[in-house]
Formats: structure tokens, C-alpha cells, sequence
């Protein structure tokens, strides 16, 4: 029996709909809205399912609404339905407006800000590591792209670490899966500039020095893709 | 020949309540009547007494008894050979007009069972029922205050809601804008950078007797109003050359494009918008009022004096030097502390901390500077701030004590005197707190619109319309139980403003517009004659956004969360 049918058996419903509706966050959800038909709460709706219904079969939400809208030819207007609050966090108020900085802006600017302070820096960590004056053209030219590539990708990162956890929030995960995928993301883009600068100057037979970048830098990376993928493979709350 | 009303002489008093009997005796009651009825001559200035008259023959007469505010229609008589020839009409409406012109609120009217018809379809409402006599009230208009006239010149005026730009925020949707709708008691036409439901605008227009407004709504999604305005030179000339006033919510630079804004107005903006030029007005202004109190405030040097400052363990109030709605304010007292050192940097305020509670805690005084320099007092408010942020406010007839508001009045029109004299011009309001011993502390000026602006033009606007003296209620932030598309959030709306209505509250959405945000929320005004029914209304209002929320029913299968240990 599918969950419209077991609803509509409900004495104090008088009509139904179980849509997989997008929320914004995470994947569809299932929602049942119910036209009530007398005193029903969304507990004692849910009460019911939950007795009637196995687990996996069960809506994501029960609520209550005044009609269900519907298109011209009859059907229920998915795009008119109202959707669940997103987050519980408590919105903020002010008398004469208030405003939180999007956070597309603010990446922008701090990945913009970064890369410029890491292209400026490189020659100063790493004296002649990006020195192509022994480099005959066009190889130099292509040398110098993967410069600019290894600033701008530390840019990002340092961008996402300071603005992209709200980007994560979005997607619903558990939070130590989110909180470890954050710092993951952050350190596939930034690894590189420092990596690549240290690998430059590093000598071939420095064993030791060898050895600390891959453990450093290599085998790290290795780790935060796997944990990309754990949060990828995570359920959405 | 026209009728004419005109007030009673002493001498016509016997034969005034010879009519009043015989008009009494047209409904078949007996002459036992004639005692109550009976006008003494030396009442008849006392009691008000207007007569109307046509070829000099006096043909009915009305008395308004008592004293302001609150009155009686204590007797409306008509020749019976007139009765039905419109001069009950006329008495009635003379009446009501002379009675607010003399500062009356309310006038109770016992009323014949047989006149109560009369009475509800001239705009009284019966409030108890008919047996002997009926009792009803009305409401007299109340005369415009001059501050109407000081703000629009009483005539309709475009309302621009550049919020967001006068705040400097940064781009972004600016919900609150919406509030401009607001600016003023009448608008004409309406600029607002989002964009809204016309069914919205045309719901106010009609509870507000607005007429057609005009709506340049969706302009500028960043915000940024003037500047939306300069791209489009048909609205810039529209605005430049409106006949009515315009009004923004706030005076800045990228609107003084538009329409031009003197060079001191903007000054005196920047220099007493910052609680620091604020402060030092306050400090000036003290000594001359008796009942205010300024909390002692100065800037902070270094991150090391804030760390000491925190370190002294004495509760204080942290404020950045430009901040609207408590976004730049921060009270510390022993939980918050530690989230004071984030805000150890330059230009950081530290400001005694004034405590107390109690329901007067935050009131707030609303005044217009007119052209001329002159302060013209709006009213005052009582504001809902939780923690530093601003959620509502109530204006109206008794929000506050009478001493409170006098004293709050008394030195905000100073502190308008003081703005004027720096080149100020338009509305402005000085925001308090309520110190244990019942003094107010001055706390900021805000020398644009605000939340309790929009309820105080509402309130002058419904007082206009319906007489009385209305108390409105402005709830900025009304979180929803669900994120409702435009067609739910008409049927919601619809819904609250049939059940409010069912309370005796005028229900008027002021922000429609952020329903589908992730923490979706409503901005209301709710208007009534009383304290006590606005307080339920909210109540109602409040469930009804609760009611829309979803029952979680099915929760994917995780592990069974571990017990954690107890830190207690």
C-alpha cells in the first residue's frame, strides 16, 4: 500500500498528496501534505505512519495545509507546495535592516587577496624556486602558467576554508563528515603551491627531506580525496 | 436652503429639551422621559450643544458631554417633521469632528434600541447588547498632527526603500526595504529594490485607503536603489519632478543624484549616526534634563586596553561606531566575554553597561525636523530588543508611562533642536534604556527612517481613517514554520488577516517578501484600540506561522547516538 493510500484511510483526512519534493538541500525528500478533515495533528500523523508503515516507506515529513494547489489541468502544482525550513538556526533581526555578507562575494575577495599575497611570497619562501632564467622558451612560458595555477589554486583554498562551510552546510551531512570534507577540499587546493615550491628546491638524493614531503604532502592528499569521497558517499540528514 | 449648524445659546436650552421630548415620543415612549431629558441653560456651554437650522428654524440638536479623552454623545435629537432629511447625519458627523478637534479618543453613545441602526451605519460599533438602551462607541478623527504636514506637506509622496544603501551593506536581496511602503502615511508610488506581490501592495491600499499606488518593484537585487534609479532616466525624472515629496528611507549620496540632498543634511547624518558624535550631543544635553542619564563611553586605544577592559570582570557594552539594529553593538556581561576579544580592533567603543529589565526597558522617540528647522514630536515607542537586536516595537496611547514619555519626548526634541542647528533635516529618532531607577539613558540617534517609523505613519494614517487613537504594533521578524511559495504565503496571510479581524486587530504585512528564504519570516504591523487585544493577535499570529511546520516523520536509518556524559 503506498502512503497516500494508507493516509487517505486516516479518519480526519480528507485529501493527500506525497510528493518527492527538492528542498534545496540534500537529495528529494519525500513529503506527505494532508488536507485535514477535522482535528488532526502533524504528530498523530506521523504516529500513524510510523505503526502502518515500514522504515525505508516512510515520508521524510508529514504536514498540514489548507488545500492542495493545483495546475489547470487538475494536477497538484508541485512549485506552489510549501517546503520545510532549512536549518534551525535562529535568524537575526534589526530596526533598520540588517544584512549577512554573501558568501560568494566574500570567497571572491579572499581567494583574490591569497593568491596575490602567495604569487608575492613565493620568492621569498622559496628564493629561485620559480627562477625559469635557465629555461629556454616556450618551455619557460608554459612553467610560469603552472606558477600562476599553484597561487590561484592556494587562493581558492584558503578562500574555501574561511567561507565554505556554509557551502557544506547546504549539502546536509553529518557534521564531522562535513567538518573533516572542509578541511579536505581545502587542503587539495592549497597543498599545492607549498608542495611544489618545496619539491623545486628539494635535491633528489636528499632522502630525508624526500621522504617528509611525501609523507607531508603526497600521502595527505591521497587522504583528503578519500575523505571527499566519504562525504560524497555520506546520507544527507 | 442648506442647513446650518451652529453652537446653542443659553436661552434656546427649555426649548431644545421641549424637542428632544417630542423627538423621544415619535418611538411611542411615554412622557416619563422628560426629566432626563431636561436642558439647563447654564449647561448648554458646558455640554457642547450644537443646533442645526435651516430658514432659522432649529430642527435638531447634539450634546458632547464630558471631558477629553474619553466623552459621551450624551444626546442627538431630531424634529420628528425631520427626521430621515439627513440632519441626524449632519449632528452626528459635527460632532465627531468638533469632539477630536477638543482632543477626544472615544465617545460613548447610549443609543434608543431604535437608533442603533443609525448609530453602526455612521460608523459606531455596538459593544454591549441592546435592552433599555444600547451602548456603542465611536471614534472621533483625530486632528493631523503637525507633523504629517512637517513631513509631506499632508500630500501623497513617493516612498524609496533604499535600506540597504544607506546601511552600506554589502549586495545582496534587501528584504527589509519593503518597509519604505511605510515612509510616510500616504504613498503615491513606491520604489523598492525587490520584488513584490501586487496583491500585497493592493491588500494595504485598501485597508489603508491608499487609492492606486504606483509599484517600481525587482529594481536593484543588489540593493543598491539609487543607483538602479540613475540607469533608468524615466524613473530618475519621475522622482525628480514629482509634485509630492519624496521620501527615501535614509538621505546618502547615490540618492542625492536623484533628487538633491544639501550638503549639511548628509554631514549631520555621518557625524550623529555614530554613537560616538551621538554620545558627545548626549553628554551636552544631560545636564539640562532632569531624569536622563548618559553612560559613560570612549573609544579603545589598542587590542591590550580592550583585553584589560574585559579582564575587569565590570558588564559592558561593546559598539562599533556605525550599526543598525544592534549589528554593531555587543553586550558583555560574564557568559560573552570571550566573544568580546574578536572585536579588539580600531574605532571599537566601550560604553558602561545601564542595567535593568522590566517592561520599559527600551523606549524609543520618533520627531521630523521640518524644512524651516522646527521639531515636530511623533510619538514614542516601546521597542522588543532581544540581547542588542531590535525586534519590534508598540506605539500608541498608554505603551508607555506617562512620566517616561514625557521625559523621553522633552529631551529627544532637544536632541532634534541640536540635529536642526547642524543643518538636519527630516525624521529622526533617539533610542533609550530604562535604568533600574526609572531614568533613561540615551543610547543612539538614528537620523533616517526606522521600524518605528513605519508604525507610527501607519498609526496617523488609521487614525485619520477611522478616528481614535490607534496602537500599532511592528514585528520586524515573525518566523514561519514553512517556506511558502507566493499562492501559500496569500492563502497564509489571507488566513491570519481573517482571524485577527475576528480579534478587532488589523493585521498588515510589512515584509512578504523573505517566505521562501531558508529561515523563511514574515514582517507585521498589527493595529487596535487596545493593548490587550494586540497582545493576543500577536499570540494568534505567532501559532498561526508555528502551524506551518513540518513533522518529521521518517529519519534515515543511523546508529544509535552514543549517551554522553553529563557536564553537570
Amino acid at each position: 500500500m503506498t502512503v497516500e493510500e494508507e493516509l487517505r484511510r486516516h479518519p480526519a483526512v480528507a485529501d493527500c498528496a506525497v510528493v518527492s519534493v527538492r528542498t534545496g538541500s540534500g537529495g528529494p525528500k519525500l513529503i506527505a501534505y494532508v488536507v485535514p478533515d477535522g482535528e488532526v495533528t502533524g504528530e498523530e500523523l506521523r504516529a500513524y505512519l510510523v505503526e502502518r508503515l515500514p522504515g525505508r516507506r516512510l515520508p521524510r515529513f508529514v504536514t498540514l495545509v489548507r488545500a492542495l494547489p493545483r495546475t489547470a489541468d487538475g494536477r497538484v502544482d508541485h512549485r506552489a507546495l510549501p517546503l520545510p525550513v532549512r536549518a534551525t538556526a535562529t535568524p537575526s533581526g534589526g530596526k533598520g535592516g540588517d544584512w549577512q555578507p554573501s558568501t560568494g562575494v566574500a570567497m571572491a575577495i579572499s581567494a583574490a587577496v591569497s593568491a596575490v599575497a602567495a604569487y608575492l611570497l613565493t620568492d621569498v619562501l622559496w628564493p629561485y624556486s620559480t627562477d625559469l632564467s635557465a629555461v629556454p622558451p616556450p618551455w619557460a612560458g608554459l612553467f610560469a602558467v603552472l606558477y600562476l595555477f599553484e597561487c590561484a589554486a592556494f587562493g581558492l583554498g584558503v578562500a574555501f576554508l574561511l567561507s565554505g562551510r556554509t557551502l557544506l552546510a547546504r549539502l546536509d551531512r553529518p557534521p564531522g563528515v562535513s567538518a573533516a570534507a572542509h578541511l579536505a577540499i581545502t587542503w587539495l587546493l592549497a597543498a599545492w603551491w607549498p608542495q611544489d615550491n618545496f619539491y623545486r628546491l628539494a635535491a633528489k638524493t636528499d632522502w630525508p627531506l624526500q621522504a617528509a614531503l611525501v609523507y607531508g604532502f603526497n600521502v595527505t592528499l591521497m587522504i583528503a580525496a578519500a575523505v571527499v569521497v566519504a562525504f560524497v558517499a555520506a546520507r544527507p540528514r | 436652503m442648506a442647513l446650518r449648524l451652529r453652537a446653542a445659546r443659553a436661552e434656546e436650552a427649555g426649548w431644545l429639551s421641549e424637542l428632544a421630548v417630542r423627538s423621544k415620543a415619535y418611538w411611542g415612549y411615554e412622557e416619563t422621559f422628560r426629566e432626563e431629558l431636561r436642558l439647563l441653560p447654564e449647561e448648554v456651554a458646558a455640554r457642547r450643544v450644537t443646533v442645526a437650522e435651516r430658514d432659522g428654524r432649529v430642527l435638531g440638536f447634539v450634546t458632547v458631554d464630558g471631558e477629553p479623552p474619553d466623552g459621551v454623545l450624551g444626546m442627538l435629537f431630531v424634529k420628528p417633521s425631520a427626521i430621515g432629511g439627513g440632519v441626524g447625519r449632519a449632528l452626528y458627523g459635527h460632532a465627531l469632528r468638533e469632539a477630536g478637534r477638543a482632543g477626544f479618543a472615544r465617545l460613548v453613545i447610549e443609543a434608543d434600541p431604535h437608533a442603533v441602526g443609525f448609530y453602526t451605519a455612521m460608523g459606531a460599533v455596538e459593544c454591549g447588547p441592546a435592552r433599555l438602551v444600547a451602548r456603542l462607541v465611536a471614534w472621533p478623527p483625530a486632528p493631523e498632527p503637525s507633523w504629517v504636514a512637517a513631513w509631506t506637506g499632508g500630500r501623497p509622496a513617493v516612498h524609496v526603500g533604499n535600506v540597504a544603501e544607506f546601511n552600506g551593506a554589502p549586495p545582496g536581496p534587501d528584504h527589509y526595504a519593503c518597509m519604505a511602503v511605510f515612509a510616510g502615511p500616504l504613498p503615491e508610488a513606491v520604489v523598492l529594490p525587490v520584488p513584490v506581490d501586487r496583491a500585497w501592495i493592493d491588500g494595504l491600499a485598501d485597508e489603508l485607503g491608499w487609492g492606486e499606488v504606483e509599484v517600481h518593484d525587482g529594481i536593484a537585487p543588489d540593493g543598491a536603489v539609487s543607483a538602479a534609479i540613475g540607469r533608468r532616466p524615466a524613473l530618475a525624472r519621475r522622482l525628480a519632478s514629482a509634485p509630492g515629496p519624496v521620501l527615501p528611507w535614509g538621505r546618502t549620496e547615490q540618492f542625492a543624484r536623484i533628487v538633491p540632498t544639501p550638503g549639511r543634511v548628509l554631514a549631520a547624518i555621518a557625524r550623529f549616526e555614530s554613537k560616538r558624535g551621538a554620545h558627545e550631543l548626549f553628554r551636552a544635553l544631560a545636564p539640562d534634563h532632569p531624569g536622563i542619564v548618559v553612560p559613560a563611553q570612549r573609544p579603545v586605544g589598542s587590542r591590550r586596553e580592550l583585553r584589560r577592559e574585559l579582564a575587569s570582570g565590570v558588564p559592558l557594552v561593546l559598539k562599533t561606531e556605525y550599526g543598525v539594529g544592534g549589528s554593531g553593538t555587543l553586550i558583555l556581561d560574564g557568559g560573552t566575554r570571550r566573544a568580546g576579544r574578536r572585536w579588539a580592533r580600531a574605532g571599537v567603543l566601550v560604553e558602561e553597561y545601564v542595567p535593568g529589565s522590566g517592561p520599559y526597558r527600551d523606549p524609543t522617540f520618533d520627531a521630523v525636523v521640518d524644512d524651516h528647522g522646527a521639531v515636530h514630536p511623533v510619538g514614542t515607542g516601546l521597542m522588543r530588543v532581544e540581547g542588542p537586536r531590535y525586534q519590534g516595537v508598540t506605539t500608541g496611547p498608554g505603551v508607555l508611562p506617562a512620566e517616561l514619555a514625557t521625559t523621553a519626548a522633552r529631551f529627544g526634541t532637544a536632541v532634534g533642536r541640536a540635529l536642526a542647528e547642524h543643518g538636519y533635516r527630516g525624521w529622526y529618532d533617539v533610542d533609550f534604556v530604562t535604568d533600574p531607577a526609572g531614568r533613561l539613558a540615551p543610547t543612539e540617534i538614528n537620523l533616517r527612517l526606522t521600524g518605528p517609523a513605519a508604525a507610527h505613519t501607519l498609526r496617523a494614517r488609521l487614525d485619520a481613517l477611522r478616528g481614535g487613537r490607534h496602537l500599532v504594533r511592528a514585528l520586524d521578524r515573525l518566523p514561519l514554520g514553512a517556506r511558502l511559495p507566493p499562492a501559500a504565503l496569500r492563502g497564509h496571510l489571507d488566513e491570519v488577516a481573517r482571524e485577527c479581524r475576528g480579534l478587532g486587530v488589523t493585521f498588515l504585512p510589512t515584509i512578504p517578501v523573505a517566505a521562501m528564504e531558508p529561515w523563511p519570516y514574515l514582517g507585521v504591523a498589527l493595529a487596535a484600540r487596545t493593548a490587550d487585544a494586540l497582545d493576543r493577535a500577536e499570540a494568534a499570529v505567532r501559532a498561526a506561522n508555528e502551524a506551518l511546520a513540518f513533522t518529521e516523520v521518517g529519519r534515515p536509518r543511523r546508529r544509535r547516538p552514543r549517551p554522553r556524559r553529563s557536564s553537570g
